[in-house]
């Protein structure tokens, strides 16, 4: 996979922050999934301790509102907001260690 | 800088996206019709789009229109109002990026880059080779003329498809390659300005991993004894673990005065130097203490490579490989002109081998004002 289509094919969030915060849904790729946390970036700025809500569909499982902290953020080279994500609900952590299981296994 | 087609219906947004991006440096071509857009696409091949989406239906036509007709270039696009889940229903159609509005210079600098970069990571790019205006180059323009009417003739017999000729020139995503080394399959290159170790795929030369060195401007790579050591200016030499963050381990100051080249040959850390032209032996002390000096029998030291038998320099200066008795380096063996920079216009920096080619890196003269690149060289190694 070239790297162009590799960035193309990587999984979009929605990025949603809590009411109180005033903040407008964001949006940006999963650089790296797991069913426990992620590595997204995105455009929309973030900060390490921020708690918000991502969805997406992955592996035929679509996530919706899942609590996440975020626990570290770099700037990248292009200026990309690139944030380690712990997902916090554990049934949703379950039902996406099973998916990605059968993922595997059936690759 | 880059080509840039721009799509926006109302002329006003036009020219506020156009002033930011040319501001970027980029050059724009814009158009406020789909299908001029496609034609600026197809007849100017700029490196990404910039889309505006106007109307809801604006955005899906023209990523539908150019899946079908450009499917390998990039379409930023910028919508209003800011709407996440439309963001990411573009995303999905396969937009390389979604900007919402407000429209900030950083977020389509950012979005623009993230696409320019993964476009340059992507193609391996042979620069055409100027045509020369004498009465040699004619008569062989015609001599090609005769050869694609026989080519045409000999076409209409079936015949076995015939393989593309293996690329032997990349550009590559950044400007200032300093040093070059193997391992683990894969091609290292270092950029000084921007502070980083880049982990290419040896065969699209894609980027696989960058490291920021914050505290380095890293030059000459060496894999030595599950380390990778890099000559950083000013005047150190640097050990680095094979992490994901290439953790420093050790940092040992460089007596040399420039540490331009470095290659191990399993047991010695060989190093030369650019500014006196001598190259060093060195045991993998906690100094690296120097064994044995040699004054260099070139022109001006860049890099240092060992094939497996042979320690082999490149010679900036006279634009060629030189392939030294590891005994005595100071003995030159073999001597390779090579013709990729007898165009000029390269300054070679770094030299790698990889059990069969031998590559180089350089930099645009005269201050890397372009993509650095890459050449892979065909040398034969062994005894002549």
């Amino acid at each position: 996979m070239t790297a162009m289509s590799a960035l193309a094919r990587r999984v979009p969030l929605v990025l949603h922050f809590p009411e109180r915060d005033g903040r407008n849904d964001g949006w940006g790729r999963f650089l790296e999934l797991a069913a426990d946390g992620a590595r997204a970036a995105t455009l929309t700025r973030l900060t390490k301790g921020d708690c918000l809500r991502v969805s997406f569909e992955a592996a035929g499982e679509k996530v919706e509102l899942l609590r996440a902290d975020v626990e570290s953020v770099q700037r990248d080279l292009d200026g990309y907001f690139v944030a380690e994500l712990r997902f916090l609900d554990e049934e949703t952590r379950g039902r996406l260690a099973k998916a990605f299981l059968s993922l595997s296994a059936s690759s | 800088m880059a080509l840039i087609a721009l799509f926006a219906r109302d002329a006003r947004i036009r020219e506020e996206l156009r002033l930011s991006v040319e501001e970027f440096g980029h050059r724009v071509l814009y158009a406020a019709q789909l299908k001029d857009l496609m034609e600026i696409v197809l007849r100017e091949r700029p490196a990404a789009v910039l889309a505006v989406e106007a109307a809801s239906e604006d955005g899906a036509a023209l990523l539908a229109e150019l899946s079908q007709r450009a499917p390998l270039l990039p379409a930023v696009v910028a919508i209003k109002p800011r709407d996440a889940e439309r963001a990411v229903e573009l995303l999905r159609m396969g937009a390389f990026e979604v900007v919402g509005a407000p429209w900030t210079p950083e977020n389509i600098d950012a979005a623009l880059k993230k696409a320019l970069r993964s476009q340059s990571t992507d193609f391996q790019v042979a620069l055409p080779v100027p045509a020369l205006r004498n009465p040699l180059v004619r008569f062989l323009g015609v001599l090609a003329a005769m050869l694609v009417v026989a080519a045409y003739w000999a076409y209409q017999k079936p015949r076995p498809p015939v393989q593309p000729p293996e690329p032997t020139e990349w550009a590559l995503p950044y400007n200032h390659p300093a040093g070059l080394a193997f391992h683990g399959k894969k091609l290292w290159v270092s950029d000084w300005f921007s502070q980083t170790v880049y982990s290419h795929d040896s065969r699209t030369l894609a980027v696989e991993k960058a490291v920021h060195l914050p505290t380095e401007v890293p030059g000459a790579l060496a894999f030595a004894a599950d380390a990778l050591w890099i000559a950083s200016a000013p005047r150190s030499l640097v050990k680095h673990m094979l992490d994901d963050k290439l953790r420093v381990l050790a940092r040992v100051d460089d007596a040399a005065p420039q540490t331009v080249g470095m290659a191990y040959d399993g047991l010695y850390l060989w190093t030369c130097d650019g500014k006196d032209g001598r190259l060093h032996k060195r045991i993998l002390d906690d100094q690296l203490s120097v064994a044995a000096s040699y004054r260099y029998p070139g022109s001006r030291p860049a890099a240092l490579v060992f094939d497996g038998h042979s320690l082999w320099s490149l010679d900036a200066g006279n634009r060629e490989l030189l392939e030294h008795d590891l005994a005595d380096p100071g003995r030159v063996f073999r001597r390779v002109s090579l013709p990729e920079y007898r165009r000029g216009g390269w300054k070679p920096t770094g030299l790698a081998f990889d059990g069969n080619r031998f590559w180089t890196a350089a930099e645009r003269l005269p201050k890397g004002e372009e993509p650095g690149r890459i050449f892979a060289h065909s040398v034969s190694i062994g005894p002549q």
